[in-house]
């Protein structure tokens, strides 16, 4: 045999033997077990909390109408949406795919997912326990329904509100523990935090809107703007939407765009890292989600902090604004284990899986408290006694307080809204980097996507009519 | 009967390519021109509704936009890269000790996967404490105090040359090509060039040039391919921003596909892609007929 060949041969039986070393033992079908899979998004916390939930249901042995133990089988998938998508319309989708709020309805309309409503009704489940902001955003009225129903349950709820850094207000000479409580005291604190140097260079602000800029599609409502009114009609350029802009344009007067945009690039470009805006003390305020708690204490956990409502613009009767957002839980339609499946999502979705999930709370099977969950507060109105109190988040009551009430936006279930808030995020650009009025830019944008809704919604009729 | 023989082995041995070349290229491919006429969200049937995702390409304004920036940014890329690929490549030609050593540093960045060397050049195009301004800074404020660097990715201004720059970044490979072609050019070429006196700048141009003009064809179709297939760098660094400067249209294709469910309007726009390209790569042949010179014909 030559050299060469015998090179050749070494390097294939080493190959070999690091795949067979490396390939984890496939585990055997176990009798009286049934397996479902479930494809969920989050690494990091979230990811943590979610897998030691699904170790806790698998820990209970919950079994199926035939007897069988469900074993739940948890997959971190990046793109979990775009993977769910292929694999459903391949006939192999996963028993439970966690999907975001803002695509679910559009997942539901494709006739993607099941309803749960079936479950619901047999399991008397109780769906009046929810906030009513996460209740209303699992329900939809897909294309061809003619009633709502609910497609997805909740998994990581969230409302957003102010945090701001109490050891920078006080170099300031505000008051550390009094949050500015309306839209002119926020501007009046943001002059007073913003620092420049010798050269004029902005070394800290007070706010900047643009930070993280996550929801500036939804500055319009604090002011009291809507991106849309019901179904079919978008109004991006609701006057009140356009003062909301002009408002958060407003911090952009008396910089060049360049100077701004040097000062957010120093922030680097990763929110989960010590060069975060906030956490780094580069910026006083900023409007985060329930999660923001986590990453301080990960990161920066001497930081002096509080949180609280973000101010509005109009008088909302004691009813603060927030987005409510939240990550869920669907069944995709074609899986080949619907009612285990639902099994796992009710435990998740029970009082005692919930507060599992989202803070501090034992394994009644083992006696062993978790690590904190994922420090969130759950979407349920009321929650275990003494729950809230051993909660890691010290602001929790806050942001269940904001979720709570009647000014909690959930992201609109339009049938266009993917890109419908691509357009505004384009549009914000175009807005903050002095390229257009806020007024142009949403002019522009309810111009674009108003069509393509009708479109969209033309298109769904003439479908149902095919059908 | 030998003959026929051979062939079918030949076949049988070719057919795992040609199945998968069937079925996840030829099928796809074909496919994608009936999905282009058709409402297609992957998850339910197709529908049939004629050219009317044709019409509406043809109407958005944000479609021509990132077609300019596309057009742009190849227009940009592919001669940039082939003058510093080029350019490097006869440096490197002229490099008596450690030429391998030098290739080889050149070529590595080529070898580094594109996720890693975006989040690289964020870091050297950041625009407070990027690499990139911390050289530039000094030199600036030396020629005028009030002079500051640009903020590259953060710019509308600047941020598609930045791409176009970091773009540079990875021309070690055709470099690496242009210089093997370039030891392959006959030395006695040269010696009567020099005998005739002729400058280092005319036997570049008359002599060089000439001689590798297939490598440099060659090189020119697989910029102008990979300069309307961009998409990981831009996806990732800005994601089409600031103000859409860097949103080009195999982004738009994939926005449409995967994000907005509209595999219809993304096919009929990919064919689009495909047809520009299919267009300036025969333009390119076309041109190249009296340009390129072929020893063997």
């Amino acid at each position: 045999m030559k050299a060469p060949h015998i090179f050749l041969g070494l390097l294939a039986a080493l190959l070999i033997t690091v795949w067979i070393l490396d390939t984890p033992p496939v585990p055997l079908a176990q009798e009286g077990t049934v397996t479902i899979t479930y494809w969920e998004k989050w690494t990091g916390f979230e990811g943590e909390a979610m897998k030691a939930t699904v170790d806790y249901f698998n820990d209970l042995k919950i079994k199926n109408k035939k007897g069988q133990i469900i074993r739940c089988e948890y997959l971190t998938t990046t793109n979990v949406d775009r993977k769910s998508l292929l694999a459903i319309a391949g006939g192999q989708p996963p028993d439970l795919a966690g999907f975001w709020s803002g695509n679910t309805h559009v997942f539901a309309d494709m006739g993607a997912l099941m309803p749960l409503d079936e479950f619901i009704e047999r399991d008397h489940f109780d769906m009046d326990k929810y906030i009513d902001v996460y209740r209303r955003s699992c329900t939809y009225r897909a294309a061809g329904d003619t009633q709502e129903r609910v497609w997805c349950l909740v998994t990581t709820p969230a409302s957003v509100a102010l945090h701001w850094n109490k050891e920078m207000f006080k170099e300031a000479g505000l008051d550390p523990e009094q949050p500015p409580r309306t839209i002119q005291e926020l501007m009046e604190y943001n002059r007073k935090l913003t620092k420049r140097d010798d050269k004029g260079k902005i070394i800290q602000m007070g706010f900047l809107p643009i930070e993280p800029g996550w929801w500036n599609w939804a500055w319009g409502y604090w002011f009291g703007g809507q991106l849309n009114d019901g179904f079919e009609k978008l109004t991006a350029d609701d006057p009140r939407n356009i003062a909301a802009w002009d408002w958060v344009v407003s911090f952009t007067e008396g910089y060049r765009p360049e100077v701004l945009q040097a000062f957010s690039s120093s922030f680097g470009s990763a929110f989960d890292s010590p060069q975060n805006a906030f956490m780094a003390g580069k910026v006083a305020m900023v409007v985060q989600g329930v999660w923001m708690a986590n990453f301080i204490r990960f990161h920066n956990p001497n930081l002096q902090w509080g949180c609280g409502p973000m101010p509005a613009a109009f008088d909302t009767q004691g009813q603060p604004v927030t987005v409510a957002e939240m990550d869920v839980i669907t069944i995709p339609r074609g899986c080949k284990h619907p009612d285990e499946a639902w099994e796992a999502i009710k435990f998740i979705n029970s009082l005692e899986g919930m507060e599992y999930l989202c803070g501090k709370a034992t394994n009644r099977l083992t006696g062993k408290e978790n690590t904190g969950g994922q420090g969130k507060l759950t979407p349920f109105k009321e929650n275990s006694p003494g729950w809230i109190e051993r909660h890691s988040h010290p602001y929790l009551r806050v942001f269940i307080d904001l979720a709570k009430s009647k000014n909690a936006h959930y992201t609109p279930q339009l049938a266009v809204w993917e890109e419908y808030r691509s357009e505004l995020d384009a549009a914000f650009q175009r807005a903050w980097l002095q390229k257009a009025t806020p007024a142009e830019a949403l002019q522009q944008v309810q111009e674009r996507m108003q069509p393509k809704l009708e479109q969209a919604l033309r298109i769904r009729r003439y479908r149902e009519m095919g059908n | 009967m030998a003959a026929t023989d051979t062939r079918a082995k030949g076949v049988v041995f070719a057919l795992p390519w040609i199945l998968g070349l069937g079925i996840f290229t030829l099928y796809p491919f074909c496919a994608s021109i009936y999905y282009s006429f058709t409402d297609f969200s992957v998850l339910q049937a197709p529908k049939w509704i004629g050219v009317t995702n044709f019409q509406e390409i043809a109407a958005d304004a944000v479609f021509w936009k990132v077609l300019r920036n596309t057009l742009l940014y190849a227009g940009l890329s592919i001669p940039a890269g082939l003058l510093v690929s080029l350019t490097l490549a006869l440096v490197l030609n002229g490099v008596r000790r450690g030429q391998i050593l030098y290739s080889v540093i050149f070529y590595l960045p080529h070898l580094i996967p594109g996720v890693a060397s975006a989040i690289l050049w964020m870091w050297i195009l950041n625009g407070e404490f990027g690499l990139l301004n911390s050289a530039l800074r000094p030199v600036l404020e030396l020629i005028s105090p009030s002079w500051a660097p640009p903020v590259w990715l953060n710019d509308t201004r600047f941020a598609l040359p930045a791409l176009v720059l970091m773009g540079l970044w990875g021309v070690g490979q055709s470099a690496f090509i242009y210089l093997a072609t370039l030891q392959d050019v006959p030395q006695e070429m040269y010696e009567a060039a020099e005998i005739d006196g002729a400058t280092t700048w005319q036997k570049v141009r008359f002599i060089t040039i000439p001689m590798i003009s297939p490598i440099i064809f060659f090189n020119v179709i697989m910029g102008i391919i990979g300069a309307f297939q961009v998409f990981t760098e831009p996806y990732l660094m800005t994601g089409g921003g600031p103000d859409r400067a860097t949103y080009f249209l195999p982004h738009y294709i994939w926005d449409h596909a995967f994000r907005y469910l509209r595999m219809g309007y993304a096919c009929a726009m990919s064919w689009i892609l495909f047809l520009i390209i299919l267009l300036l790569t025969m333009v390119a042949f076309r041109l190249s007929k009296d340009r390129v010179y072929y020893a063997g014909r």
